[in-house]
């Protein structure tokens, strides 16, 4: 009660301004004061109507917001709606942002106590729509849930503000940015590259099945009986069959607590891992993707309605209290949007089981291909590492942490009672199939065309 | 200078290279808003490392601040808000050359916080700071001076204090602290106000007032506000909704200014009116005068000085002694043949913590017919600083205190008019008089202008307290005492003095009248009661005989008269039935004028009553002329004027002229006398409420339909104030967000049509104003199997545009456009009530 009667403190001064100002006219039989008192109270008066009046009629939602990539600015966009018959003045917008993409605001905190931005709408006339457009950088990778939007009105004398909120949930994406593959490194591997692209665009391809168009896809592959009959586009998937594959492994667990900061392994195998979703869409190689993640894969696709955008956040949060996972993300689509926001919606976990992984990796390897093993985790214990790698041949591992080079040796891949994994460790070490990088900016192009 | 456009920046980069140009300017001029930037930024980063107190202070101080405010047209619409304030505190105080340096303060010190708005100041701020020291310090010395009146101090220390203020005024709060301040100062000049002009000035105040708050509220929404771009979705909307956009009068029409000030009003008045009126709660140290230097030559040392005295007679001898427009009760002598002609000029303002009337002189001595003053010499009181105590011989228990302020508005007598009982006299003058009868003289006649203040008490007329301070069994013993013992017959056979030779008959009745009353008090209030019931007000009154005594005549044979019979008469018989009394004079309350709180006392309200003795009690005045109000001087306010509303009422009652009152009480007694009940309610009901309803059915005729009246020549002016009348009320409809009518309601197919589009719109489907009747029924036909909407706007588009539409006139009851349009109507209600 305290707390909400805060909010109104300036009204409250005013109204005793206005009761002083009666008692004092009572005390002296002044009829003016009398007059005064009625003047302020119907300043407070009006400014309570007012307030309440102005935001009858509007209507607002969120655009859809486009995916953006990190470091660059993300465009938000409001469509708001005057269907009132009487034009809309000093409309205010706060934009609750997520933390980790929260600007520098233009004022201290102490003034902004709610931190929040705010957006000014000086005008909207009657039957009419604005929208308001504003930028922010997006400063990290992830996706980021937008909540309601709430209006504020205080016109026309700033008492009184009155405030609703509207339901617009909307999906921010911010998708990691890949480092180009060295030059040297990468013309090695150009004849394995166009020789995949040859196979895929040709003959061998078997129908696989049916999924979802995404944007970007080549449209000759949609299939346009099945997409009438569904009302969306739907998109033939291929088996392969020969041809050479990578696989992913995002070993995203952690020992330690994040926190909110980002953690820059993770950062580090994300940049790998986008670089090569955008090999896969240039060239067509093919690539899957396997991580471990909070929530269940079904649920890290993103979707442009905003009901399935809130029953999503919902599921999301259910998930995380009542089921323990870790699950296994994967994406083995050919669009580079999927796997980019596959690539962002992944968090470093806490130590936990690499069971899940484990057995998928096994899965995944039992096929012909190249593996990929991106760890974030110093204590992949030898014996782990041996499942990792039963054919050092197809493996290649980079950690991806900001650890120092023997520590992660002698705690690994180098223990001192494991010896029997020490000379293939070392092995694999000399022939380059081991790498080690401490930041995301650590000579990634090379770290990349090395692994190819 | 500020505009009300968006900020166009597309980006916080865009926002900080703006920050960035600005800087540049700032840097240009005074080069202060790039240092304060840095600053601030020092301020959000750095936090005081100093522990304990001093930390905390300096961390408080340090503290972010909001920035600087750069509109200039805020902060000059601010500053004429406090300009108007000042010019209306200085127009009450009357200092010119106060008036001056508080100006160019004003002025010198805006224009300074605006030049240096990003600057620290420390050297302004320190001059201020001591600048408002000495204020406080002169403030307590004046206070010293005059405890008796705070409020030169007071308004010396709030305008000097302002004046101060402005040169310290850089950012948003501190402009509206300064609004505070004016609205404070405005509200001191309206306690020293007593005249209408300050209407004027408060109204000014109210509208820049809330044109500075909603500058304000502009600023605020600024402050802190992210850049962004806001883009009209459909210009071609915006045109056909805001039609007025295109007019001269798009200014008022898009900044609703009209319709703000009108809702300030209107919720103003609701609440001015809604307002509680208190009797005042009386404050003892807030009653005062102003300027109680000015001194006047003395010319008297305690007898009557009247201005008014006709220079013929001399006053000591003569009855008819005064001119023809005043009254002669202000005179040691009052004849009461002879009132005088009184006007209806004002005659004085006065302040009052409550209802009462206004004592002048008290006259003990009666000679059949005339009232004379006591013989005694006054007494002097003298005090060369304020108040002046005058000495009260009985006590002060149950008696109300009554603070009133006196403003004179022409010239009278050296009376002192006061309430009741005086305690306290803050006069013009060191010395007053008084005498035994506590007659108040000054030692000059009252000028137009002067200003006097008295504190003392008005004793309330309640029934129950009267029997309770004077029953035996409810007196304490002393009170007991002085009631058995009968004391007061030694000092008050003056007041029970009569002239000889006086009818026998009037000692009966007075005999007759208070038998069997156990107290003075209700021996007199039962003659008083008979005087008001069985006789009549008459002024002028009818001619009595010169050589008779007068209350004789008076209540025997002409048993009419005015106030000064009745006043008379009911003395008399007091004294007759052994009851001390006195004939007293002064003025009635007045009208009370609730915008400027003062009672108007005029000429004709003049008046004379009678003060009886009641032991334990004192004496109390009493009034017996029925044209009165009330039998007592001094009652409790009516339920009515306990809220603003009745004194508003009452004050716009007193405000018609009488003659204009009289005819419209003679017209309603014509209407009642001669008319029968049918015919007074067809002329006074019926004709109002055809004619109301004549410009409602203007107001929604159509344009087409108002072509077809004839012409301006052949117009009566009914038909033009019908016509000016509907069109005022048509054009406010969209404004007062009534529900629109538009076309020819006057077509029944039409109307039909209405009547689906209000039942599709309970349905929730809302035809649009864009959508034409085809679309709106495209769009419902869509969504449900309901043939009979595109039906019926297909009739109502054959009616409307089609080649069977005659303009006006209705459509025959047996149309079959008319019966297919109701056919279609009743099926679609079908249609919705079967699917509720």
């Amino acid at each position: 009660m305290l707390k909400k009667l805060s909010n109104y403190s300036t009204e409250i001064k005013i109204a005793f301004l206005a009761l002083f100002f009666l008692i004092v006219g009572a005390n002296t039989q002044t009829g003016w004061l009398y007059i005064l008192s009625a003047l302020v109270g119907s300043l407070l008066l009006t400014g309570w109507v007012s307030s309440r009046g102005t935001l009858k009629g509007i209507a607002v939602k969120r655009l859809p917001i486009a995916p953006t990539l990190k470091g660059k600015d993300s465009l938000i966009t409001i469509s708001v709606s005057n269907e009132s018959t009487s034009d809309k003045r000093n409309i205010l917008i706060k934009e609750s942002i997520p933390e980790e993409l929260r600007p520098e605001l233009p004022l201290p905190e102490i003034l902004l106590p709610d931190r929040r931005l705010k957006l000014v709408i000086p005008f909207i006339p009657a039957l009419s729509s604005v929208t308001v457009s504003y930028t922010i950088p997006a400063k990290r990778r992830g996706l980021y849930y937008l909540d309601n939007i709430c209006l504020i009105a205080s016109v026309p004398f700033g008492m009184f503000p009155y405030q609703t909120s509207i339901t617009a949930h909307d999906l921010l994406e911010v998708y990691p940015v890949g480092p180009q593959p060295s030059r040297s490194a990468y013309c090695g591997h150009r004849d394995l590259l166009e020789d995949s692209v040859i196979r895929q665009n040709g003959e061998g391809q078997d129908f696989y099945g049916l999924r979802n168009y995404t944007t970007g896809e080549d449209i000759r592959y949609i299939h346009w009986p099945t997409s009438a009959k569904y009302d969306r586009l739907m998109i033939r998937q291929f088996h392969e069959t020969g041809a050479p594959q990578y696989s992913v492994v995002l070993c995203n667990c952690a020992p330690y607590e994040v926190g909110d900061q980002e953690d820059p392994g993770l950062e580090a195998a994300i940049s790998l891992a986008a670089s090569l979703a955008k090999l896969r869409c240039e060239h067509g190689v093919r690539v899957s993707f396997l991580a471990l993640s909070h929530s269940a894969p079904s649920e890290a696709h993103t979707t442009d309605d905003s009901t399935a955008h809130s029953e999503h956040r919902s599921q999301q949060a259910a998930s995380l209290h009542t089921q323990s996972g870790p699950f296994i993300v994967s994406d083995e689509s050919c669009s580079e949007s999927q796997a980019l926001h596959l690539l962002a919606s992944l968090e470093t976990l806490p130590e936990t089981s690499l069971e899940p992984l484990l057995q998928a990796q096994e899965s995944i390897i039992s096929q012909q291909g190249l593996v990929l093993l991106l760890t974030t985790t110093p204590n992949l214990r030898p014996e782990l590492l041996a499942r990792f790698l039963p054919n050092s041949e197809h493996c290649r591992i980079v950690f991806c942490a900001s650890y120092p080079e023997q520590h992660i040796l002698s705690t690994t891949v180098m223990a001192p009672a494991m010896t029997d994994y020490q000379d293939a460790a070392a092995a694999l070490s000399e022939q380059g199939y081991f790498t080690i990088i401490h930041r995301p900016e650590d000579n990634l192009g090379t770290t990349l065309g090395q692994m190819l | 200078m500020s505009t009300n456009s968006p900020s166009w920046q597309t980006s916080p980069s865009t926002h900080a290279a703006s920050t960035a140009n600005q800087s540049l300017a700032g840097t240009n001029r005074h080069g202060s808003r790039s240092s304060y930037q840095a600053r601030q930024a020092k301020r959000t980063t750095a936090n005081s490392q100093a522990p304990g107190c001093l930390g905390k202070w300096l961390e408080f101080i340090h503290r972010p601040k909001l920035p600087p405010e750069d509109s200039i047209l805020y902060r000059v619409v601010s500053a004429i808000t406090l300009t108007i304030a000042v010019t209306a505190a200085l127009n009450e105080l009357e200092w010119p050359l106060y008036s001056i340096a508080i100006y160019a303060l004003t002025f010198s010190g805006y224009v300074y916080s605006y030049r240096f708005r990003f600057g620290r100041n420390i050297g302004m701020k320190l001059a201020i700071c001591v600048f408002m020291f000495w204020l406080l310090f002169d403030f307590f010395n004046g206070l010293a001076m005059s405890l008796s009146d705070p409020r030169i101090p007071i308004a010396k220390l709030l305008l000097f204090l302002h004046a101060g203020h402005c040169f310290d005024v850089p950012r948003r709060r501190d402009l509206n602290y300064s609004l505070v301040v004016g609205l404070v100062l405005m509200a001191f000049a309206g306690v020293l106000s007593a005249s209408l002009y300050f209407g004027i000035f408060l109204s000014l105040f109210t509208l820049m007032a809330a044109w500075t708050l909603y500058l304000s509220n502009l600023s605020a929404c600024r402050e802190g506000s992210w850049p962004c771009r806001v883009t009209p979705l459909d210009t071609t909307q915006v045109a056909t909704a805001n039609p007025s956009s295109s007019r001269k009068m798009r200014f008022l029409y898009s900044y609703h200014i009209p319709q703000t000030i009108c809702t300030l009003l209107l919720f103003g008045v609701v609440i001015y009116c809604c307002l509680p009126k208190y009797e005042g709660l009386r404050l003892h140290t807030m009653p005062m005068s102003l300027d109680l230097s000015i001194r006047f030559p003395r010319l008297g040392k305690g007898e009557i000085i009247n201005p008014a005295e006709d220079p013929r007679f001399p006053s000591s001898s003569i009855k008819h002694s005064v001119l023809a427009d005043d009254y002669a009760g202000f005179n040691p002598i009052v004849d009461l043949f002879h009132r005088g002609t009184l006007s209806d000029e004002l005659v004085m303002k006065v302040r009052s913590s409550r209802w009462s009337y206004y004592r002048g002189l008290a006259f003990t001595y009666y000679d059949g017919s005339t009232w004379q003053l006591s013989p005694e010499e006054p007494v002097e009181i003298t005090s060369p600083v304020p108040p002046l105590s005058i000495p009260t011989r009985y006590m002060r228990e149950r008696v109300e205190p009554t603070i009133q302020v006196y403003h004179i508005e022409r010239l009278l007598p050296n009376v002192i008019f006061a309430s009741y009982q005086a305690w306290q006299l803050y006069f013009p003058s060191d010395t007053v008089y008084t005498n035994i009868s506590q007659n108040l003289t000054a030692p000059f006649p009252l000028e137009e202008g002067m200003v006097y203040s008295v504190m003392g008490g008005s004793r309330l007329h309640n029934p129950r307290a009267v029997w309770t301070m004077t029953h035996p069994n409810e007196l304490n013993p002393s009170a007991r005492r002085r009631m058995t013992a009968q004391n007061y017959q030694a000092g008050f056979d003056r007041y029970l003095q009569l002239p000889q030779g006086m009818s026998p008959r009037l000692k009966e009745l007075a005999l007759k009248l208070t038998k069997s009353r156990p107290n003075n008090y209700l021996k007199a209030a039962a003659i008083c009661l008979y005087l008001r019931n069985n006789y009549a007000y008459q002024n002028p009154p009818p001619p009595f005989q010169h050589d008779k005594e007068s209350t004789e005549q008076f209540l025997f044979n002409q048993k009419r008269g005015n106030c000064q019979q009745f006043a008379s008469s009911l003395a008399v018989l007091c004294r007759a039935a052994n009851i001390p009394s006195r004939f007293v004079t002064g003025y009635l309350p007045g009208t009370y004028n609730p915008i400027t709180g003062y009672y108007e006392v005029k000429g004709s309200d003049a008046h004379a009553w009678v003060e009886i003795f009641q032991p334990t009690i004192g004496w109390v005045d009493l009034d017996a002329t029925p044209s009165t109000d009330s039998s007592s001087p001094t009652t409790e306010p009516k339920d009515s004027e306990k809220w603003m509303i009745g004194n508003v009422l009452s004050y716009l009652k007193s405000q018609i002229p009488v003659s204009l009152l009289e005819q419209v009480g003679l017209f309603m007694q014509i209407v009642h006398e001669k008319l029968s009940t049918s015919t007074a309610l067809t002329l006074l009901v019926v004709i109002p409420l055809a004619f109301i309803a004549w410009i409602a059915g203007n107001m929604f005729r159509s344009k087409e339909q108002e072509l077809t009246l004839p012409s301006d020549g052949l117009l009566t002016p009914w038909h033009r104030l019908a016509i000016f009348a509907s069109r005022v009320l048509r054009k406010s409809v969209p404004y007062l967000n009534w529900p629109k009518l538009v076309g020819p309601v006057a077509d029944p197919v039409c109307l039909i049509y209405y009547d689906m589009l209000y039942t599709l719109k309970q349905a929730g489907y809302s035809r649009q104003p864009q959508q034409t009747p085809r679309e709106f029924a495209k769009l419902v036909t869509a969504k449900h199997d309901w043939p009979e909407v595109s039906r019926l706007t297909d009739i109502f588009e054959i009616r409307r545009y089609g080649t069977c539409n005659d303009g006006v006139g209705a459509e025959p009851v047996d149309s079959p456009l008319r019966q297919e349009a109701e056919r279609c109507l009743v099926e679609l209600q079908a249609h919705l009530k079967g699917k509720s």
